[in-house]
């Protein structure tokens, strides 16, 4: 296959043997990570370096496969993968902070989306985690798209869309694109891992934080949070019974979490601490689904209407929606990207919301939830094959 | 009850069979007995399993603004399952896990997930193509009686490319009307 990966080696400063701990690592560690996240790293990177004494080699390119990496930084969707397959520890993986995307325009520009500017070309980041920044060009003609994983072209560019550590000199604008969410975690069976897990510990660290917030839009403080928990809708109803499911035979056959019953209820899925060990989920493998019953209606109110809790990573969702078991299902939204960080709630638990405007409905009661990856089932390595479901929840109930 | 001309396909479903057996009675086939010669009308017979090697031809949606040149792919196809629901898999000759589609089959309609790894999959037309799409078709018979789809309905992410080109090179689109075929080969 090809390479598409523009390998990119730096070496950050190499005076090994100050810290003690490490010396069995020979002074080195691996971080491998993204084109969007190298320029954020950059200052946190070499001060570990400098103040451990540790060299950090810097590879820039795909995280699939690692390379020999140490650790991983890498958006949500690069990230998945293999999080779920144990190629990175989950255990050890947290946010180190979102980066928005925003649309460079030349100085003065006047305000219009860039199909209306009409731009000679326009560049976009390449790579797994810009699809949904691609999507949002598509109106344009692909001949006028230059997809892009350069970082010195893409800052040069006149109109690019862009994650904002890669923005050029013209003016930012707001994108709409989803931000990427930058994630860490050590690689199962670092070759390095005491000095991996010493960088991982910086990462964590206050000092490491103020380093990356001038790039990275730093995770939610406990405060946002608590103010968070506390505007959620407290009418609280979760799916009720199975009404009908499906998963291909390759998935039964794959798959370790086929219970369609793991839907039912409040979320409650855990992560064991061990790879793929988890109780609470099920795993709708490739393009399969579950159909419930909430035993409640929801019903179109104000902001999102109902909710997918789905486990680690950002496993794409289908929603349908029904006012009856029997059908007709009505598409509420196709392939919605499901991992929204559940506030206060364990890491690995994320969600998705829906709005029932959004499938022309005032109501409804049955849900089918479809996964949204469509990763193929022969060549899937993980026993967790598909969008993870943990729980369905009404968020605007029928009085 | 129509009377219908008995088919003899590998592995037939219980309900095909049942159409078969009755069928059987008819007595106008030409290896029928002998019997009135009043005209009995004709049925077209149902299509037979989806299963042996197909061809699969892809059509971005009419809203995508790359090129919508019909993307083939050579698939060998199977039976795969029948518990909770019937299915058929449908895979790339020779490279399974490149091209996989898993369809839900019931009452002579395929529905299910059709997806490509990170690395996407070239078409006999070298392109590169990289999907996650739910399609659904109904299952016709084809000329000689297995099951095909003429043309079906894909929802989802295509985005196409050069044979060493990165994903989306040559134009990315999420739609719900791309369409699809599965016929015959």
């Amino acid at each position: 296959m090809r390479n598409l990966t523009a390998m990119v080696a730096a070496s950050l400063l190499a005076t090994p043997g100050l810290i003690g701990p490490a010396g069995a690592d020979h002074g080195q560690v691996h971080l491998r990570t993204s084109e969007a996240f190298a320029p954020c790293l950059a200052p946190a990177v070499a001060a570990f370096s400098r103040e451990s004494g540790l060299s950090v080699v810097v590879d820039v390119g795909d995280l699939d496969p690692p390379r020999g990496a140490d650790v991983l930084i890498g958006d949500d969707s690069e990230m998945t993968r293999l999080l779920e397959g144990g190629t990175a520890d989950l255990a050890t993986s947290f946010d180190l902070g979102s980066l928005p995307w925003v649309l460079v325009v030349p100085a003065g520009s006047p305000v219009a989306s860039l199909s209306a500017l009409a731009p000679e070309r326009v560049s976009v980041m390449g790579g797994r985690a810009s699809r949904a920044a691609r999507e949002s060009l598509q109106a344009m003609p692909a001949e006028r798209v230059r997809v892009s994983r350069d970082a010195d072209e893409l800052r040069q560019a006149r109109y690019a869309l862009v994650p904002r550590s890669l923005a050029g000199s013209g003016e930012q604008r707001p994108s709409g694109v989803r931000p990427l969410m930058a994630v860490t975690a050590l690689i199962t069976d670092a070759p390095h891992p005491s000095g991996a897990r010493a960088l991982m510990a910086f990462l964590r660290s206050d000092r490491a934080r103020r380093l990356l917030t001038p790039c990275l839009d730093p995770p939610p403080t406990e405060a946002d949070v608590k103010a968070s928990v506390a505007g959620w809708v407290s009418g609280r109803a979760f799916a009720q019974s199975v009404v009908d499911w499906w998963l291909p035979e390759c998935t039964l056959t794959h798959n370790a979490y086929n219970d369609p019953a793991k839907v039912l209820g409040p979320p409650d899925a855990v992560f064991l601490g061990i790879k793929d060990k988890y109780t609470g989920l099920m795993s709708l493998g490739q393009g399969g689904y579950v159909t419930v019953d909430m035993g409640d209606t929801a019903v179109d109110g104000p902001g999102a209407d109902v909710r997918v809790y789905q486990v680690t990573g950002m496993e794409p969702v289908t929603l349908y929606a029904a006012t009856s078991a029997q059908g007709p299902f009505n598409l509420v939204a196709l392939r919605e990207d499901c991992g929204t960080r559940v506030p206060g709630a364990a890491p690995w638990e994320r969600y998705c919301d829906f709005n029932l405007r959004d499938a022309g409905m005032a109501e409804a009661r049955y849900f089918k939830i479809e996964d949204g990856e469509i990763y193929p089932c022969l060549a899937g390595g993980t026993i967790t094959e598909g969008a993870d479901i943990d729980a369905i929840e009404i968020l605007n109930k029928k009085s | 009850m129509p009377c219908l001309r008995g088919t003899s396909r590998p592995r037939p479903s219980l309900a095909i069979l049942l159409v078969n057996l009755l069928a059987a009675g008819c007595g106008s086939g030409p290896s029928g007995p002998s019997g009135s010669p009043t005209p009995t009308p004709t049925a077209t017979p149902p299509p037979g399993p989806v299963a042996g090697r197909y061809l699969l031809q892809i059509v971005p949606g009419p809203g995508c603004n790359m090129s919508r040149a019909p993307l083939t792919f050579p698939m060998v196809a199977a039976a795969a399952g029948t518990s909770p629901h019937p299915g058929v898999q449908v895979v790339l000759d020779g490279n399974p896990g490149e091209l996989e589609w898993e369809f839900l089959s019931e009452n002579f309609t395929l529905r299910g997930g059709l997806g490509t790894t990170g690395d996407g999959v070239l078409s006999n037309e070298a392109t590169r193509l990289w999907t996650h799409v739910i399609g659904t078709g109904s299952v016709t018979r084809a000329t000689d009686g297995r099951g095909e789809v003429v043309s079906g309905n894909l929802m989802g992410y295509v985005a196409i490319g050069g044979p060493s080109d990165g994903e989306g090179a040559r134009g990315t689109c999420s739609a719900r009307d791309h369409t699809f075929s599965l016929r015959t080969r």
